[in-house]
């Protein structure tokens, strides 16, 4: 009687649902857990002798001294209120200024006549896929001033040396994150702009209203859903973000919250990081949490967008035309293209910032080690078996969380459509999204707390990479569910019906489901890949310093002060980047507009 | 039961509160094609994907050419691809990345024939759809009604013992699908398989079943031949669906008489009911084509109200609008108190003068009568037509 079991076995073997418990109990592991044991950790003496003494408690026991130590003046001030307050000023101003530019950029190209935008397109991509630490380097290296560093930056040079409020703090910080996220208010406005239908604005024309008039009354109300998304994406990525705030507010002792819990991690102070964590967390969750009330909750109201591809009606700039088109381009080439020249160039300095054809060298390459001090005293990063071995590192980390990247997609894509309806599906839809409110050093720190010294029968992960891999798998899974639910709701589920009325699930799987969502795993593996390959926030407190990866030696460099050696990083990653990118548009894959369509 | 190639015994399906299949039992003949028919999201589709094994019953049995796949009770499911079905989608479900060929032969390769044979059908299958030309072609690359017959063909190849057809032909253009039409049928009927068919389109089920099973919330209403179905609707919720116009539906009274009881129709008189019934409010359901205008512009045939001994009962209206319709003419009549009166007009005589004053006599033996608060059929035609006006 093999029947009889028939309807427990189909229950059994009927995927979605028995792949979304799985995909729950690994959320669980990856996010849940490690978020209680970090707030368990936070009121928990830790092992420190400091610990102990500060507490006046063995270590493990009970406690609320490092809350009480973040809350209580005098002390507070420096370990709480100041770098909780520049924090947000630098996330909320980096929003707005990123939200303004990217979609007065998005305008321009998308609305306009301006010429030569396919140029400016590109160009305003180009901040984004540059590494955060790359970008900062590029500040100093022009910005930098003799008073904090081993010599003056270019500006010093051309004999007009920078102030040290414009080089270090806040303004570097600010300018630096705007140019880094404009590209993503670009994507996300120009997404936007491009879906009102063009009979809107003529409607206006028809009226008699001027250029400006159907701007401030047509256009901009209909893209406000994307402006605020904008400015509440690229706020919450600010307040988590710890490279730039690092490398140029350190100098002048201006901290933020995500560089606060670095460096107490660093002094091994723990549960004072611990508890910075937990605020980093909740004002995050919050802002993204407004973010889901105001602008997804209100997405109803603003269904004026048309399907239709009609080619959109494009506002004239009559006679501002060529001096916008200029100005613009003289904006784009100093933010996308300078830097990286200041990058490139600074690789094959001998002597860092000093621009003379005599002191050009290929020694921070290829060269062997020096005796004595300075930059030259370390090998080249071909040369160093150190760096080698961290690029090997890089591009195996780069590859594997990629390819789990793409299996999590699919995953996440299939449960959550073809489940689409059952409470457990949205649980998982909702579940996805979590790691988007938890900023990359935050990662760090949580996976630290919680794996580092194993928990349950989980071993012991400290500079693992398996540890690295889940942290940086996760981080990426927001984004792997989002591509992947588009790509599975691109494939009508009567494909795979079809194939179940002729065989089995798995024999579906492999002819028609796998090869369907194909493109949608190369798109995923492809952005996973370069975001992982520049990542340093994710892995600044989980990799093992014995056994770094390529990104992690940007701390060194930048603690020695060895600008060429970073350079020289920075421009091996950036490569990578560019040759990823422009050879998966060769092969059709547009990999840099997806991550806007998928935001 | 072999007989039978279809057997559904108290089917219900339920998703967290709603019910979208109440309790549904029913049964195909063998070779026999069944409609589902009925608007959108009264269950056919759920009821047609439970029989195909591709969603899970809450309850009941279903039973496929007289063997169990699928009971609650028992604890029996038989997968989708081990009950002898073929499934044909309305968006065809052609996969896009095979090539027509792939997608014929996919259910080939699961039966594991022997090559020559599985060749012999492919040709032959290619052949009688008039699809051997564009075997090689991807599917992007053929036009709606090709990919019509090839995702017919991938259907048909591997014999399944019954088609199971979800609005097939809806994704065509009028014109093919009354030609489409005609071919599924004589393909159902040269393979003598059992099929149903799911649609919410009255023509396409009139013209193509053997059985129409019209559908609502989740019940069958009413399971009968075309006609059957048509003519003496068992719910006026089917009477009201089929027909294009739709039926006039005007509220009444069975009242009480002398060996009998009455209805009174609004403007035209009283009619005695085939059979005595309990004084209630029910539905009067008059077809358009049964209501005809006699002497328009005011001519002077038969009585001003009333019946005459034709069978028929007669009333004056304003005619207040005619629509050209092509092979008749839709009239909306003006009627006092219970709203307008949809009329049917064949072309070719009198042409009616918007305005005029008309005369309209209804065929009282095809009026039907439903009581109004179940919507169950209540009395037929009266078989006395008796004047009390």
């Amino acid at each position: 009687m093999r029947t009889r079991f028939g309807l427990l076995k189909y229950r059994l073997t009927r995927p979605h649902p028995l792949m979304g418990v799985v995909l729950l109990v690994l959320l669980a592991f990856l996010i849940l857990v490690p978020l209680a044991i970090i707030v368990a950790q936070s009121v928990t003496v830790q092992g420190h002798s400091y610990d102990i003494r500060l507490a006046d408690r063995p270590a493990g026991s009970f406690s609320f001294v490092y809350w009480r130590r973040l809350f209580t003046l005098p002390l507070g001030e420096f370990l709480l209120y100041r770098p909780l307050m520049n924090t947000l000023v630098v996330a909320s101003v980096t929003g707005v200024l990123a939200t303004l530019l990217g979609s007065f950029l998005a305008w321009l190209v998308v609305r306009t006549d301006l010429p030569a935008k396919g140029l400016v397109g590109v160009l305003a991509i180009v901040p984004n896929i540059v590494p955060s630490f790359a970008l900062a380097l590029a500040w100093l290296l022009v910005f930098r001033t003799a008073e904090y560093s081993v010599t003056g930056g270019l500006l010093a040079q051309l004999g007009a040396e920078a102030p040290a409020w414009l080089a270090y703090g806040p303004v570097a910080i600010i300018t630096v994150l705007t140019i880094n996220y404009m590209a993503f208010s670009f994507l996300l406005v120009s997404i936007s702009l491009r879906k009102i239908d063009a009979s809107m604005e003529e409607n206006a024309v028809v009226l008699g209203a001027s250029t400006f008039r159907i701007l401030r009354t047509v256009t901009l109300p209909l893209v406000i859903p994307a402006l605020v998304s904008s400015f509440i994406l690229s706020s919450a990525a600010a307040l988590g973000t710890f490279a730039v705030p690092e490398f140029l507010g350190s100098p002048v002792r201006f901290n933020l919250l995500s560089t606060v819990l670095y460096q107490n991690i660093g002094a091994n102070r723990y549960g004072e990081a611990f508890v910075q964590t937990i605020l980093l967390i909740l004002i995050t969750a919050s802002l993204i949490w407004l973010y889901a009330k105001v602008v997804l909750g209100s997405r109803r109201s603003f269904v004026t967008i048309s399907g239709k591809g009609f080619a959109t009606r494009l506002t004239p700039l009559r006679s501002w035309r060529w001096p916008l088109a200029i100005a613009v381009l003289v904006f784009l080439f100093f933010v996308a293209l300078f830097p990286l020249l200041m990058i490139v160039s600074e690789s094959f300095l001998l002597q860092t910032g000093r621009y003379s054809l005599d002191n050009l060298t290929l020694h921070y390459w290829v060269g062997s080690a020096q005796t004595g001090w300075g930059p030259a005293s370390l090998a080249g990063v071909f040369t160093s078996p150190a760096t080698l071995s961290a690029m090997w590192n890089s591009l195996r980390l780069g590859l594997v969380s990629a390819l789990l990247v793409g299996v999590a997609s699919f995953l996440f894509g299939y449960v959550i459509v073809r489940g689409k309806g059952s409470r457990l599906t949205s649980l998982v839809d909702q579940a996805s999204f979590v790691p988007y409110l938890i900023p990359g050093i935050v990662f760090g720190a949580m996976y630290l707390s919680s794996y580092a010294a194993g928990f349950g029968p989980i071993p012991a992960l400290y500079g693992s990479y398996v540890l690295i891999i889940a942290a940086v798998v996760t981080n990426l899974l927001p984004f792997a569910a989002r591509v992947g639910t588009n790509v599975q709701t691109q494939i009508s589920s009567d494909l795979e019906d079809t194939a179940l009325t002729f065989g089995s699930w798995w024999r579906a799987f492999m002819r028609v489901l796998l090869p369907m969502s194909k493109d949608g795993f190369v798109i995923t593996f492809i952005i996973a890949f370069i975001g992982v390959t520049k990542e340093l926030d994710l892995v600044a407190l989980l990799v093992p310093a014995r056994d770094p990866v390529l990104t992690w030696f940007a701390l060194v460099y930048y603690g020695e002060g060895y600008f060429q050696h970073w350079a020289a990083i920075s421009v091996i990653i950036l490569t990578v980047t560019f040759v990823v990118v422009v050879v998966s548009y060769w092969l059709g894959f547009k990999v840099l507009q997806r991550q806007g369509d998928d935001s | 039961m072999s007989e039978h190639a279809v057997v559904v015994e108290n089917l219900t399906k339920r998703f967290g509160d709603t019910v979208a299949v109440n309790d549904v039992s029913f049964s195909v003949a063998s070779g026999e094609l069944v409609c589902l028919l009925g608007p959108s999201g009264c269950g056919k589709t759920t009821l047609l994907r439970m029989l195909a094994g591709l969603l899970e019953p809450t309850s009941g049995e279903i039973y496929l050419g007289g063997k169990c796949v699928f009971s609650s009770r028992k604890g029996i499911f038989v997968p989708p691809s081990k009950r002898g079905i073929g499934m044909m989608f309305q968006n065809y479900a052609l996969w896009p990345h095979m090539k027509v060929v792939d997608n014929i032969t996919y259910g080939l390769k699961a039966l594991r024939l022997p090559r020559p044979e599985a060749q012999r059908r492919l040709a032959e299958t290619a052949g009688m759809m008039g699809i051997e030309s564009f075997l090689e072609r991807f599917p992007s690359e053929l036009s709606g009604g090709q990919q019509q017959r090839v995702a017919l063909a991938r259907m048909v190849v591997v014999q399944p013992e019954i088609f199971l057809m979800d609005e097939p032909l809806s994704n065509l253009d009028a014109r093919l699908r009354v030609h489409t039409r005609v071919e599924l049928r004589r393909i159902q009927q040269s393979f003598r398989t059992s099929g149903v068919y799911v649609t919410h389109d009255q023509e396409e089920a009139l013209a193509l079943a053997d059985k129409i099973a019209v559908m609502n919330d989740g019940v069958i209403l009413h399971l009968g031949s075309p006609e059957d179905v048509y003519e003496d609707s068992r719910h006026v919720f089917v009477a009201g669906f089929l027909g294009s116009p739709p039926p006039n539906h005007v509220p009444s009274r069975v009242e009480q008489m002398d060996g009998g009881s009455r209805v009174t129709l609004p403007g035209f008189g009283s009619v005695q009911l085939d059979k005595r019934v309990p004084a209630q409010d029910v539905v009067v359901s008059l077809r358009p084509e049964y209501c005809q205008l006699v002497g328009a512009n005011g001519g002077a045939s038969g009585t001003a109200n009333g019946t005459a001994s034709d069978g028929r009962l007669r009333g004056r209206f304003r005619l207040v609008s005619a629509q050209f319709m092509g092979a008749h003419y839709v009239l909306l009549i003006e009627t006092d108190g219970s709203g307008p009166l949809i009329v049917k007009h064949d072309k070719g005589r009198e042409e009616p003068a918007v305005g005029s004053e008309v005369e309209v006599a209804v065929d009282v033996g095809a009026v039907r009568f439903y009581e109004r608060d179940s919507g169950r059929l209540l009395a037929k035609g009266p078989r006395v037509v008796d004047d009390v006006a």
